[in-house]
């Protein structure tokens, strides 16, 4: 880099010596400006040659230790930030359906942490819920509650395999195969908890 | 005396500037320097798959997922129930990587996050297979549930 760096700084010197050397008629210099001026494409071609180099010397890693560095000291909100934006339904269905996987992972992961560790076996405690007595209605909504992010994980997720294989960016298609996947997670939902 | 400024090869500050290669593309040819330089993304992952066939693995293991969670209902067999605990477990923890790539910043509280979650993950399926090896296994519990 420096090297070449050097390279240049020496052509043009070399370049400017000469025209020293040799020039005792000023017009001709003005000729040579005017030349080299009205030869855009040569100034075009010579701007990156001299300009960036010098920018462009940062490695990927500098460049993003740089980025992290400047997040730190200016105390820059997260990425994804949540509350930054106004609400849309495409965003909206983007963290529900993040939530929805945080959600039933925790759910899984406390399902099998908990029966390893706790005395009795998964009857005995079930017994103790259905002792609580729940009313029909309030058994209706937890069984939604576990179905409904489930659902709605599951369609989105195939909307998310939709996106990975390239289909369904645009706005139009984006707002209405969110909206069926809403729809379509509450009624597969209200199917499956009547059951 | 313009003549020879004209005919000299400092006239135009480079005899590089006159090869095609230049004019065709002035980083590709002349400047092997910047090659070094190409803005990729920095490479975060330091053990395991590849990032391209990880992302691969987890498409997969979606639309796996999509198979397996009504199969194992519809057919109530104890290998499904452990293919079920695996896929659901693997999912989630690969999920999880993703958040806290998102959210924990910092090397050290990044190793933590990510040494934790794989400490709970393990556990965790340890303990699903439990519960299908022991106990009535994960479709029957939801079974059990939705006939309460």
């Amino acid at each position: 880099m420096a090297a070449e760096k050097y390279d240049i700084n020496c052509e043009l010197d070399n370049f400017l010596q000469e025209l020293l050397r040799n020039f005792d008629e000023i017009t001709a210099m003005a000729l040579l400006l005017r030349g080299v001026c009205r030869n855009h494409q040569l100034l075009a071609r010579m701007q990156p040659m001299m300009t960036s180099r010098v920018t462009m010397s940062m490695t990927a890693k500098q460049e993003q230790d740089k980025f992290w560095d400047t997040n730190k000291r200016l105390n820059r909100p997260m990425s994804p930030h949540l509350t930054i934006y106004s609400p849309q339904v495409t965003s909206m269905l983007s963290i529900t359906h993040r939530g929805t996987g945080v959600g039933l992972t925790v759910g899984i992961y406390a399902l099998g942490l908990s029966m390893s560790v706790l005395p009795h076996d998964f009857a005995h405690y079930l017994e103790m819920i259905k002792a609580l007595s729940f009313g029909p209605s309030l058994l209706f909504l937890t069984k939604m509650a576990i179905v409904w992010p489930v659902a709605f994980h599951s369609l989105n997720g195939v909307r998310h395999l939709a996106w990975d294989t390239g289909y369904g960016y645009d706005i139009k298609t984006l707002y209405k195969t969110g909206y069926f996947v809403l729809g379509l997670s509450f009624v597969i939902t209200a199917g499956i908890a009547m059951l | 005396m313009a003549m020879n400024i004209l005919r000299s090869r400092a006239l135009l500050t480079s005899p590089r500037l006159m090869t095609s290669a230049f004019l065709k593309s002035p980083y590709q040819a002349n400047y092997p320097a910047m090659l070094n330089t190409l803005h990729t993304t920095h490479n975060n992952h330091t053990a395991g798959l590849l990032p391209s066939k990880h992302w691969n693995a987890e498409r997969v293991l979606s639309i796996g997922l999509i198979g397996i969670i009504p199969a194992a209902f519809l057919i109530q067999n104890p290998a499904l129930d452990y293919a079920l605990a695996a896929s659901l477990v693997l999912h989630g923890h690969w999920g999880m990587e993703q958040v806290f790539l998102d959210y924990v910043h910092g090397e050290t509280m990044s190793k933590v996050a990510n040494a934790s979650l794989f400490a709970i993950s393990a556990l965790s399926f340890a303990g699903l297979c439990y519960f299908n090896y022991n106990d009535v296994g994960l479709t029957k519990a939801v079974m059990m549930l939705w006939s309460s």
